[in-house]
Parts: C-alpha cells; structure tokens; sequence
C-alpha cells in the first residue's frame, strides 16, 4: 500500500484511536494493560485539538462506568483495557446491555494470546455472548481503525454497546492506514430524566428480551457487513473460516503451499452474533472447513451449532480445528499464539504435503536477527526501588524464621516472584489478588495456621483493586501486613500517572491520593519509608512490622528508577563507581555480592580483572549497592559535576 | 540451590537450621549475606565459596585439627573448667564515677585498665537499648563503665567484633559469653586470609553462663511481669532460690526459675561451657559473697591484664575458698551434663551433637576418675 499524507503507516492502537476520533468519541478512557495501553495514550494527543475528553481511570470497571454516562447523555465514548480487565469491567457490561443507550459506546478489549505480559491466556470474546452485545474482530490496522469508526456509530444506532477485539500482534504490529475526515462534536449533552435506566428485576426479563431482538437485527446487519470477506474460487470445497490476524495466516500460508486453487478462505470480522446466513452460504458449499482464530475455537462452536441447525440442508461437512485437535502450536490445540506455520502445519497434514520445502522468506532474516540478541534475565530495571524492597522482605522472613511468604498480585513487582526479586511472591493472580488472599490467610490462625504473610501491591493495583482488600481486612480484623510498593506511577505499561500521582494524565495538578491516609482511615498502623535509603531500616521495618499484630501497612515509597531517569533535572547525575583498588575480588568472602546476589544488571563482573565493575551509562545511582558492599569498594559520583567521564 | 556442598550450605543445615545456633555473631559481617536483628541470624542468599569464614569461626563447628589442641569449652578438651593458671576473687576500685556493676565489676575494670594501658583501642560490650541487650563498639571509659550490668538475653556480640576488625585498625577488647568467647578464639587462630581485617581482638573478657534467653523469650517475660517499665537491674541469685530478680526502678519483680526456663534458647541446653573455657580471663559470680566476683586467668594476657589492673590499684583480690572452688567445678560439670542428655535425647546427627557428646563423656569419666587437673 503506497503512502501519502492521508495514507500512514500506524500501529494497530493507534489506529483503532484514529478510529475512534473519525467515529466522534468525546471520551475515551480505561486502565492501562499491555497490549491496550497506547490506544488511550494516542488520544491524550487529540484531545487538545478535537475537544476530546480522556484520562486513566483507577480500574476498567470504573472506566467503563463513566464511558456508560457519555453514552448515556448522546455522546460517543470508547474504553481501553487488556483481557484481564474485560473480567473487571464485566459486571456492569452485562447488565448495561440491558438499557438503551442514547450515544454510541465501544469497549475495546486487547488479548494477550501466548502472553508476553499477562497472568492468563484469555478469549474476551466470550464475553460478548455473555452480555449479548455485537463485537468486531479485525485483521490489518486499517481495518481496525475502520471497525472502531463504524462501530461507534453503529452502536449508537442500535442503542448497545459494541466490542472490537484486538491481540496483541494486532495492536502492536504497523500497517498503512487511509484516514478519513474528523466530525465536529456538536451534540449537547443531556439525560433524559423521564428514561430512567434502572435494572431492577422486574425490568430485566422485557428489557433482556428486547436486548435479543436487537440482537436479531445486528445479525441481519452482520450479514451484510464488508467486513466479512470470501475470497478464493467461487467452487472451492475447502474452505478455511479465520478470524481477526488468522485471515491474514491462512492467506500467507495457503498462497506458500500454491493451494490458491483449491482453498477458500472466508474471513469474518463480526464476530458476535456470527452472520449466520453468510456462514451457512459457505457451509452449503463446503466438504471440508478448516478454522483460524487466536485462542479458543470462539468461531469454530458458532460455526458447528448452526451446521447443526441446518444440517439437512447442507451436505455432509469434515471441520478441521482447534476442538477436533487438527490445528495447534507447539503447547497443543487453543493454547498460545496463532502463527503462519501453525497453519501451514495443519495444512500440511490435511493435504499430505511436504511443508518444509515452502519456508518463509523471512525466516533467514529472523535467524540473522535473533543473533543480535543478548540473552537477558528478565530483571527489575536499575536502580529499581522494588530491588530493595523485595531485599528487605526476604532479610526480614528469613530472620524471622517462621516460614512467612510473599502473596502479591498484577505490576513490575510481579517479577518478585522470579530471580530478581529474591523468589519471594508465592501466590499472584489478579489484580489485588495478594491482598484478598491475605485476609484469608489471616483467618487460619483458629485452624493452626500460624505462617506471616505479606501481602505487596503496587500504588495502581492499590486503586484499582486492593481498597475493598484493605477495608475487608479492617472490617473483619484481619492480622495481616500490607506493603504497598508506591513507585508513584503504573510503571509496567508504560509510565501512566494513577491516583498517586500529582498530575493528572493530562498535566493537571491534581491531589494525589496516599495509600496511607486511607489505610489510617481504617485503623492500620503505618509505616512509610523510602526502601533504597537506608537498606537495614527497611529490613528491621518489615521485621518489626512482622513482629506485631493486627493491621500492618508499610508504604515503600520511592519513584521508578527508569521513570525518574526520564524526567530529573540535569543538575544531579549520581552514578555508583567501584573503586579497583578497594574491590578485592574472589578472596572477599562476599562471593560476588553485588552482581551476584543483588545482581542489579549495572553491576557486572568482570573475569580477567577479578574486580567488579558499574555500567555507568545503565546506573540510575540508587545508591543500594554503596551500602551492602563490605569493603566499601562503591561510592556515588555525580557525573553532572565531575563532566562526563569515559 | 547449588547442589555442590559449601561451607555456608554447611552452617544452615549444621547450626543455623537447627537448634544449635547461639546468635554469637561471628558468622554476622563477615560479608553481607549473613544478617541479624536481635538474635535471629539468617541468609540471604547461596554462596559458592567452599571454604568460609562463617563456618570456620562458629563456635558450633568442628575445629580444624590444627587449632583443635589450643580449644576448650564445647570444642575441645579441658576438664571441668578447661585450662587455667589461677583462681581467685576480686572486686573492682573505679571510684569516682557513678556506676552500676552487676557484681564486683571486675569486667568493667579490667576493661577500663586495658584500655588505659593500651592494650586494646576499643571494646565490644553489651549495652542496654530500652531493655534489651545491643552490643557496641565503645572508645572510651564513660561508655564502658556505662555498659556495666549483666543483660540476660542474647545479643550477637561478636558481629560487633567483625564490624570493627575491617572498620579501623588496632586492638578490640571484647566482654563475650562462652560461646562468643569460642567464636572469638577461633577467629583468632585462624585470622583472614584476604587482609581485610585491620584491627583484630587481643583481650577477651570471657563471662560465666549457665544459659541465656532468646530475645523473644525475653519480650514475653517483659510483656507478662515488666510492661514497658525500665529495667534497671536483673539477677539470678545462686540456687537454691531458683527465682530471677528485675529490679524496676526501685520495685523488686520475681519470677520463678521454671517459668524464665522456657524462654531459654534451645542453643544454650546443649552448651558444655559455663566458665568460658576460650577466654583469656574467665568472670562470675561468687556465691555467698555479694560485690565480689569470681576470677579464673586462662593466658598470659589475662593474668597479665589482670596482674595490671592490680597493679594499679583499680581492682584489688583475694583467695576463693576450696569449697567454692569445687562448687564451681560441680556446677560446670552440671552444665555439661545437662547439656550431654539434651544433645542425646534430641538424636539428630549432627557434627556438633557428635563432637560434645564425645567430649562430655570423656570429662564426665575423668572427674569419676578423680583427675584434678
Ligand atoms: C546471659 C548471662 C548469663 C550469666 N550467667 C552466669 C552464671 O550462671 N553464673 C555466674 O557466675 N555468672 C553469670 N553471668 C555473669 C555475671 O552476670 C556477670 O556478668 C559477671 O559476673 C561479671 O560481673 P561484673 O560485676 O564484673 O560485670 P560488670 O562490670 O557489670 O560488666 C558486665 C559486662 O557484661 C556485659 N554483658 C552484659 N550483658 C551481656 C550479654 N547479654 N552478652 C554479653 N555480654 C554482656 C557488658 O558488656 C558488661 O561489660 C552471666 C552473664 C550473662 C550476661
Ligand atoms: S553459633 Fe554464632 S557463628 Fe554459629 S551460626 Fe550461630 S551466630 Fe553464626
Ligand atoms: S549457655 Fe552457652 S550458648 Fe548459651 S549464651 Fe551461654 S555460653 Fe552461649
């Protein structure tokens, strides 16, 4: 596809943002997740120009909440978030089905299939089945910024809510996009107070019962809808139904086995309610269909209830998918990622062909690439506050002695539970999982339970899940303690500003909420300290924290390193620099602490000289390496004064 | 974990993942990987090197042969009371200053004398912070006399000790318990091979021990009798009393010996050594003579520190009776009795269960024999 000015090259968010903006969104907004959080981000840049309304909100439910009272007053809004937050935001998506809504209102849910950053592998599109409400499905950026435009609209027309689905290929991988005019916002908004949207019971049966004949007429409207697309010989027999990136997979792989002749492939973009006339179409013509989805086989259980619908209108039909056990990855069939070759495998052994001779053209580039890559262990950055923290908890269980662990939940810290935070989280689901676990932990004590819990959480997850944690605990006196890691910002995805933050997302001076002033609320006894500053005060606080009873609530508080780096002033540069001389080497009996055990990956060892050493240009001068060396062999130096040295 | 055996794998499984543990603190500082708060010792991580100082100097390990000659108490062989040259009773003279000793504050003297004739430039003694033990690097004589008065809990001195060996130069005198007095004396034999330790301990003031409390123990007797009252004074009056005494600023607390007992720490049951059988000069009580204290020269240092100290009029002596004497080799040969069936009625196979159980036999059998040594 040539590019032009109105033709770009745009990665899938934000084309599904862009989408957005030509759909006449006046609000966007969500928590952020990987891979969802740069539809939002983009946005923040339109708001200016086009009057949009957008900001973080403390968690997905919350921010579907107030999408909803847009959408209810006649504006447009979208809402952003991963899989995970789908089951957050969940509860109020089925039961805000129910109401007719005014403006147009789209829920765009990002899957993280083989997940590079989630706690589960996922198909959100469940969840518009369980809600009854329509979701599209895309294949290219372009037709993801299409969908976005189309279903705003059409949400609005239709009175529901509308999900688009992404993953994470999808969101993240670039394509060209044509873009189209942007509406003018012109619509006053107003609620109508003689239309109450209340869900009461006795509203629900006709409400739920008009919600399904909508529903009819959204599969009349799917049925039509380009967004389904056959493409193929108008005989073929075999026929490949893909949805979303599994289109663009079947189509490299059938064009790769030279079976363009043979293999139709029915992409279909909505996916809920499935376009039934259109399916049966190709059913009727089919002998053997094969399906490509991401995840579950969502498509493939449609597809065979109506076969079984119809099936004495239709000739006899062989399915080839993920229930049958004939496409799957390297894990088996419905788990991790869709790829061309996953298909070309099950082509392959469908058709009785030799698949190895056909191999992609990219694989020598991909080969040439992957020896640029550095093996790394997946490590908290730098300087990271977490380091010291996790430091701190494994020193203070350990002295304690009673076989205490670590429960935690959802964010950078989450790597506590690997190599770089000491192996100390031992439970971690969902967010605010830890702190829920600990009130169960806490109420054990009656049946011989008698190990401490930790329960960390990061400042975000705080919000967003752990309050109703932090006031069950109270509530039902609870004997647990609570870290809360406060790195003042949602470092994982991307630096997003939360509730603890000064400034809204925006740039607006806000009040930042402390954990610990709703924690004193409630009657916890707090501490707060910064964890890196004095490493052995943090050790005997989580320790002395263990000692007592009843609500505990420590705040570590120190800003992300990496986040830090970006925005300090230039004045004070800190580095930790080793000196060789006090360095003694492998005689030390520290057996390589600093690189070894505290292993920030600024610290490295160096062989030949038998000394270790500081990348200065890495090192964020957090300073926690100066206090554990036993031969005071590392101070801090700011670069800024000295001039920067090689 | 490192499936190869090293010698911290070693202190885990042989001393600190077990009862044995004293929280003496010479495994403490040595590098950052061994930590303590109160008397708890951990680790933070595995460590690679096969041969360690840790395990080397903790009194709860078997002495390489080499050093084993020159060790009593729970390591080596000495008799009743381990190797000595002299006996005696003696009280401290430190007037002028407004004191608190817990008994003739012969510790207190002799450490202020050594300090004065410089033999040692600092000194690791027990403070009391609130009303638990701390142990300190102090540098003059306000701050030893300060720390004066016996703290029946556990602190890990001889961390302190290490601080100091890397923090200056120059000589340390330490106040130690028999446990940390082995560690001390261990470390001592076997000094650092990676010259990282500049100062090193040249006097060591070992105290008499029956058994300490571990610091939680010691808590929950507080918490029970004391409240958050300070404690001014504690003592426990030779048997048959079998009680403690806490002096609360002026109001006199009992508890009974049986109740104190259970707060002891498991460590202590298995000690063979009650006089500080390592030290350079050995100091208790002596029973039936209040304000005095009952002295027991081991090296050339001690009686030499001790002959000073005299010398200078700040501490002045007199004979222990035989009766008492023998009285203190019948309590020590108790300890190691006691300890003896406590090391058999707990049968794990440890090395150093092993070790004591071969050496209490061979003193239990000795004094049948009736071998004065
Ligand atoms: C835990 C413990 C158990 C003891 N058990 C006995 C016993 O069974 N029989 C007996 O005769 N004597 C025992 N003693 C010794 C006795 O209490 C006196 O410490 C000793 O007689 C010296 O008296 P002093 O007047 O010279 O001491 P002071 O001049 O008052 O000096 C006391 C010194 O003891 C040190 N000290 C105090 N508490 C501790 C501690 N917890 N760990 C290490 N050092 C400490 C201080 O640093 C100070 O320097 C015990 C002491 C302790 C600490
Ligand atoms: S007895 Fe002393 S040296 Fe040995 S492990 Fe315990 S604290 Fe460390
Ligand atoms: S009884 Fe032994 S182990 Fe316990 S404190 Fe006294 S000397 Fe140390």
């Amino acid at each position: 596809m040539e590019l032009s000015a109105d033709r770009i090259l745009l990665m899938g968010n934000e084309a599904i943002a862009r989408g957005a903006l030509e759909g006449g969104a006046a609000y966007a907004t969500g928590y952020p997740g990987n891979p969802s959080s740069e539809i939002v981000e983009t946005m923040f840049g339109y708001q200016r120009e086009h009057g949009i309304r957008v900001e973080w909100s403390a968690n997905e439910i919350i921010a579907l909440e107030a999408a909803a009272a847009f959408a209810f007053s006649g504006l447009r809004a979208i809402v952003t978030m991963k899989q995970n937050g789908m089951n957050v935001a969940s509860d109020f998506l089925t039961t805000v089905s129910l109401n007719e809504l005014k403006g147009g209102l789209v829920l765009v849910v990002c899957d993280d299939p083989g997940p590079m950053t989630s706690t589960n592998e996922q198909d959100s599109r469940h969840f518009a089945k369980i809600a009854q409400v329509p979701l599209l499905e895309p294949f290219t950026a372009s037709e993801a910024k299409e969908m976005m435009r189309w279903l705003l609209v059409f949400s609005e027309q239709m009175g529901i809510p509308c999900i688009l689905r992404s993953v994470s290929r999808l969101s993240h991988g670039r394509g060209a996009v044509k873009l189209g005019p942007v509406p003018s916002q012109e619509i006053k908004p107003s609620f109508d107070i003689e239309k109450p949207l209340v869900g009461l019971p006795f509203l629900v049966t006709p409400n739920h019962a008009h919600l399904l004949k909508k529903m009819k007429e959204v599969q009349t409207t799917f049925d039509k809808s380009p967004f389904n697309e056959y493409t193929g010989p108008n005989d073929a027999n075999f026929i490949i139904m893909a949805t979303g990136l599994g289109a663009l997979y079947a189509r490299e792989a059938v064009n790769m086995l030279h079976l363009e002749q043979q293999i139709g492939i029915l992409k279909i973009g909505t996916i809920w309610p499935p376009p039934s006339h259109l399916i049966r179409a190709y059913l009727k013509q089919a002998k053997d269909v094969l399906f490509v989805e991401e995840i579950d086989p969502f498509l493939e259980d449609q597809v065979k209830v109506l076969y079984a619908e119809h099936a004495s209108k239709l000739g006899a039909v062989s399915f080839y998918g993920k229930n049958t056990g004939d496409i799957y990855g390297p894990s088996g069939p419905g788990v991790g990622e869709m790829n061309t070759d996953i298909v070309l495998d099950a082509l392959g052994r469908i058709f009785n062909k030799e698949i190895s001779a056909c191999a992609s053209p990219y694989e020598d580039a991909r080969k040439q690439a992957s020896i640029l890559l550095v093996p790394r262990e997946v490590a908290f950055c730098d300087g990271c506050p977490h380091r010291a923290s996790f430091l701190a908890i494994k020193a203070a269980l350990e002295l304690d002695g009673r076989k205490g662990f670590v429960v935690g939940d959802i964010g950078c810290y989450g790597l506590g539970a690997g190599p770089t935070g000491f192996n100390q989280i031992k439970a971690l689901h969902c967010m605010g999982s830890g702190m829920g676990n600990a009130c169960g932990f806490s109420q054990m004590a009656s049946f011989g339970f008698n190990q401490p819990v930790v329960a960390v959480i990061g400042d975000s997850t705080f919000f967003h899940a752990g309050l109703p944690a932090l006031i069950n605990a109270a509530f039902n006196k609870a004997d647990g303690l609570f870290i809360v890691l406060d790195n003042a910002v949602t470092a994982m995805t991307g630096f997003q500003v939360n509730p603890a933050s000064p400034f809204t997302a925006t740039g607006k001076a806000t009040r930042p909420v402390l954990a610990e002033d709703i924690a004193r609320s409630v009657g916890a006894k707090i501490t707060v300290l910064d964890p890196i500053e004095d490493i052995q005060e943090s050790i005997h606080a989580v320790y002395a924290a263990l000692q007592e009873e009843g609500l505990r609530f420590l705040v570590f508080r120190r800003p992300c390193a990496t986040f830090e780096k970006k925005t300090r002033a230039a004045e004070e540069i800190l580095k930790a620099r080793i000196d060789p001389e006090s360095c003694i080497g492998e005689i030390c009996g520290c057996n390589r602490f600093c690189s070894r055990v505290l292993a920030c990956p600024s610290i490295q060892y160096d062989k030949d000289k038998d000394r270790a050493f500081i990348n200065e240009d890495t090192c964020n001068g957090c300073g926690l390496c100066v206090q554990l060396c036993p031969r005071q062999a590392i101070s801090l130096v700011n670069i800024q004064k000295e001039g920067r040295s090689a | 974990m490192c499936g190869m055996q090293n010698d911290l794998k070693r202190l885990r499984e042989e001393v600190l993942g077990t009862d044995v543990c004293t929280a003496c603190g010479t495994c403490v500082n040595l590098c950052p990987n061994i930590i303590s708060i109160e008397d708890r010792i951990a680790v933070l991580a595995d460590c690679q090197i096969a041969s360690g100082n840790c395990y080397r100097y903790c009194p709860r390990t078997i002495p390489d042969p080499r050093i084993a000659e020159a060790l009593c108490g729970d390591v080596g062989y000495g008799g009743p009371v381990g190797n000595y040259s002299n006996y005696l009773i003696a009280r401290s003279r430190l007037s002028g200053k407004h004191s608190f000793f817990q008994y003739g504050g012969t510790v207190t003297a002799l450490l202020v004398e050594a300090m004065r004739q410089g033999l040692i430039d600092y000194a690791v003694v027990t403070k009391a912070v609130g009303n638990f033990p701390h142990p300190a690097i102090v540098k003059n004589e306000e701050e030893i006399i300060s720390a004066g008065g016996s703290k029946y809990a556990l602190s890990p001195t001889n961390k302190e000790v290490n601080r100091a060996c890397t923090a200056g130069s120059g000589k340390i005198g330490v106040v130690a318990l028999p446990c940390q007095a082995t560690g001390l004396r261990k470390k001592q034999l076997q000094p650092r091979e990676d010259g990282v330790e500049k100062a090193s301990v040249s006097l060591i003031i070992g105290l008499f021990c029956t058994w300490a409390l571990s610091q939680a123990g010691w808590r929950a007797l507080l918490n029970r009798h004391v409240g958050s009252r300070f404690v001014k004074a504690m003592d426990i009056p030779p048997p048959p009393a079998n009680i403690m005494v806490i002096d609360v600023g002026g109001e006199r607390k009992t508890i009974p010996l049986d109740e104190v007992g259970k707060h002891v720490r498991p460590g202590c049951k298995v000690c063979l050594d009650m006089t500080a059988e390592n030290a350079d000069i050995s100091i208790g009580m002596v029973e039936g003579k209040a304000g005095w204290n009952t002295v027991i020269t081991r090296t050339e240092q001690g009686a030499s520190m001790l002959e000073s100290a005299v010398g200078a009029g700040i501490i002045e002596t007199g004979s222990l009776d035989q009766k008492a004497w023998d009285h203190l080799r019948e309590a020590s040969l108790n300890k190691k009795e006691q300890a003896l069936k406590e090391a058999e009625a707990r049968a794990k196979r440890l090395p150093y269960y092993e070790r004591i159980i071969k050496l209490g036999k061979k003193i239990r059998d000795e004094d049948k024999n009736g071998t004065e040594r």
